[in-house]
């Protein structure tokens, strides 16, 4: 894949129009249609659909858009932030200091984030304070294969399929947790018997890299809990996101409930109910880089973040029933 | 550029060899480097120091590493959902991702944990069984998405003109000073002994803002210290930022609308609106101008434009941190 195949594309959905595209990109029809079958040769599916009165995406081709778009835009980024550094020399100190190895580099699970971050910062603080960080947010197998190219000191993540990381080390375990709204939802009883009663209504879904990595642990919580598949979704990207949907009553979800962490010193703005333990969740990793040794005393560093994680995940779901909270087994 | 090049340059700085990454992807030493330096090429900087000891990745090298590991990651996973989507007959979650029948709405990255809860509450109100999809990215990549009919709805900052699409303004969004509230000099609200920041820790956003840092950021800091200061904290969005000032580590200045969610309170560091000169920037509410999708767009847009109208109203950042 290449891309001028990314770009044909984005221009053919933007235009509508092969012919359309093909003048805005200024090359012939027949190289743009090459192109775009190279690209669907390439994903093994077809994204465009050729009819007498036009051309149309294809369900893939709706999905495979937005993936385009970011790529194609990341693309054009970085190849701006690069040229702009090498005239004048302006974004020369915010560069050293992206690009700089003595930085102490973390990366932590999308999923975790919001809820890690004061954590993490006090940890490094309390080792090194005055450590100048990179934090990077981004899915656990991308933030593990950083760690792989040097490009991270450590990370948090979490390992739902394949292999665990051979330098990962536990954290803690987890567990999954249903989210409904407090009004204007029925009241779903402890032991989750009524929980079906949300079935017709819409489900906050992850989409894309959390739904890559665990599709199927969710189907087996829905067919547990709901008895079926549901089939109203909203879409999110964000965890910050889906909590602010939660409060609003748009709709209910379930997610590990380290995601909660950060909001568990008052009151939640919806109700959470503990899942059986025995569904395949995740526990929570650590992960460290075996060459950061060399820059940071990254021992010391991952022990500290570790027991401030630990600490504050056994004891911030303990007897917070008055916030909205319920513990598997009362 | 092609993502064998990429590919290629990620396997580089994982095995720290030509040689062994050429073994990892079965291709011979000749064909990696030849990809490798139509890379170089495509980008115009060169990305590795090869010497007599071996191979390392230069500054730009390891800048551009973060983005190359994460488009080789989006594109797997892309085929990787597009393949079980192929294995499947039924619906479900994979298939809900691509219904264009859903409501698709985009939130700038910088001011999404405002907007959101008054941005839901006009949904609600004037669609309320409508199926969502929230995608929160930067404005430029949301205009994008909009442009070829891949978003609805979206809320973001003015980048550049856009036929296709109606645009209607609700504020003008001004950066605000945040500075822990120990350990820290009180900074006069007209700026005049900002300078007493400098040999702090400045957070600082990687990747999209980063192209608005020759005219905008790096502006304020010559207006603050008569200089750029050269200690970071690196972080890719707003939360991150937060979270450091708050935990004592760093200063920032972001655009107000960052912390509106939190006026509400007392808040966890010293904020400080900065006058207009620093940062005055619009934010759009933008709906294609010939919508494709089922729902009815343009009113929903005039609904949630007048809901979001109210809470920028009620929230008075000047007044309230005066």
């Amino acid at each position: 894949m290449d891309m001028e195949g990314l770009h044909s594309f984005i221009a053919v959905a933007r235009e509508k129009s092969i012919s359309k595209a093909a003048q805005a990109l200024h090359v012939t029809q027949p190289t743009l249609s090459a192109r775009l079958r190279k690209l669907e040769e390439g994903l093994g599916v077809t994204l465009l659909a050729r009819s007498w009165d036009g051309i149309r995406l294809t369900k893939e081709g709706r999905f495979f858009l937005s993936y385009s778009v970011d790529l194609f835009q990341q693309v054009e980024e970085a190849a701006a932030i690069l040229n702009q550094d090498g005239g004048g020399g302006i974004l020369e100190r915010p560069l050293e200091a992206i690009a700089n190895e003595r930085r102490l580099r973390i990366g932590i699970e999308s999923f975790y984030y919001p809820a890690f971050l004061p954590a993490i910062i006090a940890g490094v603080r309390s080792v090194v304070p005055d450590a100048e960080c990179r934090f990077v947010n981004k899915t656990s197998d991308l933030l593990t294969g950083m760690v792989d190219c040097d490009s991270l000191d450590l990370c948090l993540n979490f390992n739902y399929v394949g292999d665990l990381h051979p330098h990962s080390r536990l954290v803690q375990f987890d567990r999954a947790v249903l989210l409904v709204p407090s009004e204007g939802y029925p009241h779903i009883e402890d032991d989750l018997s009524n929980a079906p009663l949300l079935a017709d209504r819409p489900f906050i879904l992850f989409d894309n890299s959390p739904l890559r990595q665990y599709s199927e642990v969710t189907e087996r919580v829905f067919h547990h809990l709901l008895g079926r598949v549901p089939e109203r979704f909203h879409i999110v990207n964000d965890v910050t996101v889906m909590a602010d949907m939660l409060s609003c009553g748009f709709g209910y979800t379930f997610i590990p409930r380290s995601s909660l962490l950060h909001l568990m010193g008052g009151p939640l703005p919806f109700r959470a109910i503990e899942l059986e333990a025995d569904f395949l969740i995740s526990p929570v990793f650590i992960t460290l880089s075996q060459t950061a040794a060399g820059r940071h005393p990254i021992e010391e560093i991952g022990r500290a973040i570790t027991d401030r994680l630990k600490a504050s995940m056994e004891e911030a779901f303990v007897g917070k029933e008055a916030y909205g909270y319920r513990r598997k087994g009362g | 550029m092609d993502m064998e090049g990429l590919h290629s340059f990620v396997a580089v700085a994982r095995e720290k060899s030509i040689s062994r990454a050429a073994q990892a992807l079965h291709v011979t030493q000749p064909t990696l480097s030849a990809r490798l330096k139509k890379l170089e090429r495509d980008l115009g900087v060169s990305l590795l120091d090869r010497s007599w000891d071996g191979i390392r990745l230069t500054k730009h090298g390891r800048f551009f590493l973060t983005y190359s590991i994460g488009m080789f990651e989006a594109l797997e996973e892309a085929a990787t959902l597009l393949r079980r989507r192929g294995e499947r007959t039924a619906g479900g979650p994979i298939d809900a991702i691509t219904d264009a029948l859903r409501l698709r709405v985009g939130v700038e990255s910088f001011f999404f944990p405002a907007f959101m809860k008054p941005l839901v509450r006009g949904i609600q109100a004037a669609v309320p069984d409508a199926e969502c999809k929230f995608v929160t990215k930067t404005s430029e990549l949301l205009l994008s998405l909009a442009d070829c009919d891949s978003l609805d709805l979206c809320l973001h900052y003015t980048t550049g003109p856009r036929p296709n699409l109606v645009s209607h303004h609700l504020a003008n969004d001004r950066f605000v000073l945040l500075y822990p509230k120990t350990g820290y000099p009180d900074i006069r609200p007209d700026m005049s002994n900002a300078h007493l920041l400098k040999d702090k820790r400045f957070v600082l956003f990687e990747s999209a803002p980063l192209l608005s840092f020759p005219k905008v950021t790096s502006q304020a800091f010559l207006k603050l210290f008569g200089d750029i200061p050269d200690r970071f904290h690196i972080v890719q969005d707003i939360e991150a930022a937060l979270d450091i000032v708050a935990g004592g580590f760093g200063y920032t200045f972001v655009p107000v609308t960052s912390i509106y969610q939190l006026l509400g309170g007392p808040l966890p560091f010293h904020a400080r609106l900065m006058p207009e000169a620093y940062l005055s920037l619009p934010i759009l509410l933008s709906h294609a101008s010939a919508p494709a999708s089922p729902q009815p767009v343009a009113e929903l847009s005039a609904v949630i434009l007048s809901a979001l109208q109210a809470y920028v109203q009620q929230i008075d950042p000047a007044y309230r941190l005066a």
